[in-house]
């Protein structure tokens, strides 16, 4: 288990360089001059940072409603960031303002605890319920950003390029401020491995370990929130990072956070990084939105999950487990 | 283990209390102690209360009256490393949602000992391979906990309560999805936990008849109170039993000089 951990690293640092490699080299314009590369480089790098930002939310998620099919966009958080940064817009503050990432980051909080709180039965957070809410609370996120289009058709168009997603912020003050919350969020989240691992295992008995359950609740959910509200402020809705990814780290590099955590978010740089470089290259001369790219590959993805789990539930029914 | 002048106190204790949740009581005049070396087993029919009092002296719910105490202290005021280091919970068997190895999940029973980073110190790993050893799981280290069975699965748990080094054990319908053999098997490891005087066990069991034979004594909940409490030949009693569960208990006498055997006498339907 260890060596299979630390082969798989090898393996998600070099695909990571491939794919940055790839990021950087390709495209319209052919081989980076100096001008290219100036438009490259930002959109690399926040590629980088969305991608690791979303993947690790999405293996925190998984971790605290201790179900693996939670993501920041199934279970509302991304909508819910989409509302922060409309009422934003509604506030005439402009796109490159902090504000966008502070009302972002508090609509997304928002949604989660929502959700959180409407699923959870009893000491448990039923699969059903959550994916449930979590479409309830997206939907209700959908329907306030379109009434705002419909109100403001002034600023509608921009407002929804800006949450189609795109990777096009090309100011380097604005992406160190999201690099700054993502960092912090990865780092958090690492120091939290444990409590994670724990917390995987059922909220009950993290609580029998000595975990600080409420305390570390609080702590992801507000996590969870800083990262996803970071990443739609910055890129728009981009969905199903947080949902594929932390799946194909699992395969990698197992289900212990300590490990987990760093490989979600190496994985998903690189498949942001892939999915932009798809996305700039596939069509000559224009530009694809990602966040289509990824939910294209993530929707699929998920049904597959999901009808997996159907097939493992008959079976453990055939067994006769508890409950 | 600890000095002798609180070798005998109680490691979780109910004075005069009453048991509820959300205001309503469930269980009136509850008193109750558990020591080190010793087991205490809670019988009494579905919703009673038994889960709600182990709640209480987890700390989870407070007592409606009277006094809750866990090492000697209001149970919520312990913080839950704290807890955790005292009071280890081997809860019912249950699926879980992602197939780590055994011994990772061994690990997390460390979680209140070791600091933030969770680096095992040599403590922790004595700990654990002593968890291992009186739980004879070191064949299943590393698997996977989703393809474990059900007795596998209750034997990973409890060595990892173990790993806790709790002073005392707490047991919440830990057999109820396993055969008699497996059932046995595990309470008996248990037993000899409890022998060696390293720990006490406060156990809800469904069935009477293991609750008389791994316990020391017993407490018989019913009718919003403590029907009988003592010694299990004291308490294995039909009249009691039935005032209980509301069924008719007959009695057998046991050829092993325990407590007798007793069973539900089964009505058909047709005969109410």
């Amino acid at each position: 288990m260890n060596r299979g951990g630390a082969g798989g690293f090898a393996w998600l640092a070099l695909a990571l360089l491939a794919a940055l490699a790839l990021e950087l080299c390709c495209g319209p314009g052919g081989w980076p001059d100096a001008e290219l590369l100036a438009y490259r480089l930002p959109r690399a790098a926040l590629a980088l940072l969305v991608g690791s930002g979303l993947a690790c939310t999405g293996a925190v998620l998984q971790a605290l409603s201790g179900n693996p099919l939670a993501d920041p966009f199934v279970i509302g958080a991304s909508s819910g960031a989409a509302v922060g940064v409309v009422a934003a817009r509604w506030l005439g503050i402009p796109f490159t303002s902090p504000w966008i990432f502070a009302l972002s980051i508090a609509g997304s909080y928002l949604a989660i605890a929502l959700v959180l709180r409407i699923a959870r039965s009893g000491a448990r957070l039923p699969v059903q319920t959550l994916l449930l809410a979590g479409v309830t609370v997206s939907t209700l996120g959908t329907a306030g950003v379109l009434l705002y289009y419909s109100v403001r058709s002034d600023d509608a168009t921009r407002t929804m390029l800006f949450l189609m997603g795109g990777l096009d912020e090309g100011d380097w003050r604005f992406i160190a401020s999201a690099a700054a919350c993502v960092a912090a969020g990865l780092v958090a989240a690492q120091l939290s491995a444990r409590a994670l691992d724990a917390f995987a295992l059922g909220e009950e008995s993290a609580r029998h370990l000595g975990v600080d359950v409420d305390r570390f609740k609080l702590v992801f959910c507000l996590l969870a929130a800083a990262l996803v509200g970071v990443v739609v402020a910055a890129a728009g809705l981009i969905g199903f990072v947080g949902l594929i990814v932390p799946h194909v780290a699992r395969r990698l590099v197992g289900h212990g956070h300590r490990r987990l955590v760093p490989a979600a978010a190496l994985a998903g740089a690189t498949f942001l990084l892939l999915s932009d470089a798809i996305a700039r290259n596939v069509v000559r001369g224009q530009t694809l939105s990602i966040g289509a790219i990824t939910a294209l590959c993530g929707g699929p993805f998920f049904l597959l999950l999901l009808r997996r789990r159907a097939g493992e539930r008959d079976r453990l029914a055939d067994e006769g487990p508890p409950r | 283990m600890s000095g002798a002048t609180d070798a005998n106190a109680p490691l979780a204790e109910l004075e005069r209390a009453t048991i509820g949740r959300r205001g309503r009581a469930l269980l009136r005049d509850v008193d109750l102690a558990v020591r080190r070396g010793e087991w205490v087993a809670l019988l009494g029919g579905n919703g009673v209360g038994k889960t709600t009092l182990l709640a209480t002296l987890l700390g989870d719910e407070e007592p409606l009256a009277g006094a809750a105490r866990l090492a000697g202290r209001a149970p919520s005021s312990l913080a839950p490393r704290e807890r955790a280091r005292h009071v280890a919970v081997l809860p019912e068997a249950e699926p879980f949602a992602y197939d780590f190895s055994v011994a990772a999940l061994l690990e997390l029973g460390r979680y209140a000992h070791v600091g933030l980073l969770g680096r095992l110190g040599e403590a922790d790993r004595a700990a654990l391979a002593r968890a291992v050893a009186c739980t004879a799981i070191e064949p299943l280290l590393a698997r996977g906990i989703q393809e474990l069975s059900a007795g596998e699965r209750q034997r990973v748990l409890l060595a990892r309560a173990l790993a806790q080094e709790p002073a005392l054990m707490v047991l919440d319908e830990p057999t109820a999805h396993l055969d008699p053999g497996r059932q046995q098997q595990l309470l008996a490891t248990l037993r000899v936990e409890v022998d060696r005087g390293a720990l006490g066990v406060l156990a809800v069991l469904h069935d009477p008849n293991v609750a008389g034979r791994f316990a020391d004594r017993l407490l018989l909940l019913g009718g919003g109170g403590v029907l009988a409490a003592g010694a299990p030949a004291e308490v294995l009693r039909p009249e009691l039993l039935e005032a209980a569960y509301g069924v008719p208990f007959r009695a057998l006498r046991a050829d092993d000089g325990g407590p007798p055997w007793v069973f539900a006498a089964v009505a058909p339907v047709a005969k109410r």
